[in-house]
């Protein structure tokens, strides 16, 4: 069984990635914070209430591949390979030209380390419903 | 996984420019009062450290690396020393260009940076933490 297959799961396994890649992002803001002419970056916000509407709602994934007929097979993976969209901060907050604010980037990163510590809760309490429907031997 | 391990590579890359730069700090500090031995001969210049920004094509992500270090062309400050080995005719010693209260203010940037940058790491390895506790429960 395919655990993404379950719409919530498959809309968390999306902000864990989302949050994956906004750390990465602002690490490289932050390793940046003194390199003159450095452009910082930030992913475009995910907006989680779409997400988890589009992966309920849908009868078929986004993407998905068209089935003209009877016999093709209908794939279980989602197609929702995350593709962040990067945006560029460009007002100047130094002479040099660097625009990264290291006070916003800590912020960003306690709140994307907040953020994924609820979202994998969310997941293990979602395992954990699943887990309680199969009955004691499954845990 | 990868993505958190291009986390911490980048970060780990600005903690290593970081700690250059507060070696090149201390030798300023440290030659404040760094003199010519003889007369005519140029103490001490300030060293500067500047950074770039460079692609890691392995990982796609920009790490931070130490561009040059570059000398000060800042002109030397003069003291009227007679006595001094390195004194000109006037009986003037040229001094190092460093000024300690700059350095000190270097000082506590290249720290406050660093600081950032150790943050990040423990909110990463918090994080992959979490993801390994997923399996558990």
């Amino acid at each position: 069984m395919d655990l993404n297959n379950m719409p919530l799961l498959a809309a968390l396994t999306k902000k864990i990635n989302w949050l994956t890649a906004r750390q990465k992002v602002v690490s490289e803001n932050v390793g940046n914070a003194d390199t003159p002419g450095f452009k910082a970056s930030d992913l475009r916000p995910l907006d989680f209430r779409k997400e988890l509407a589009e992966v309920t709602h849908s009868t078929s994934p986004k993407l998905a591949p068209v089935t003209t007929d009877a016999h093709h097979l209908v794939g279980t993976e989602f197609a929702t390979k995350l593709q962040p969209e990067i945006e560029k901060i460009t007002t100047d907050r130094e002479i040099n030209g660097n625009t990264v604010s290291l006070e916003d980037e800590m912020m960003k990163v306690s709140e994307t380390s907040s953020d994924y510590q609820l979202m994998t809760n969310l997941y293990k309490k979602q395992v954990g419903l699943i887990k309680t429907a199969i009955g004691r031997t499954g845990s | 996984m990868s993505s958190f391990d291009d986390t911490l590579k980048t970060a780990a890359s600005a903690m290593t420019a970081q700690t250059l730069r507060l070696r090149t700090i201390s030798e300023n500090i440290a030659n404040a009062n760094s003199t010519a031995a003889t007369a005519g001969a140029d103490p001490y210049r300030r060293k500067l450290v500047t950074f770039k920004n460079v692609l890691d094509h392995e990982t796609g992500s920009s790490a931070v690396k130490v561009d040059r270090i570059v000398p000060d062309a800042a002109p030397f400050e003069l003291k009227y020393m007679p006595g001094h080995p390195a004194a000109d005719g006037n009986g003037y010693v040229r001094m190092p260009n460093v000024n300690p209260l700059v350095e000190m203010g270097d000082l506590r940037e290249a720290q406050r940076s660093y600081q950032a940058n150790v943050d990040v790491i423990d909110a990463t390895n918090t994080m992959i933490s979490r993801a390994i506790d997923m399996l558990r429960s």
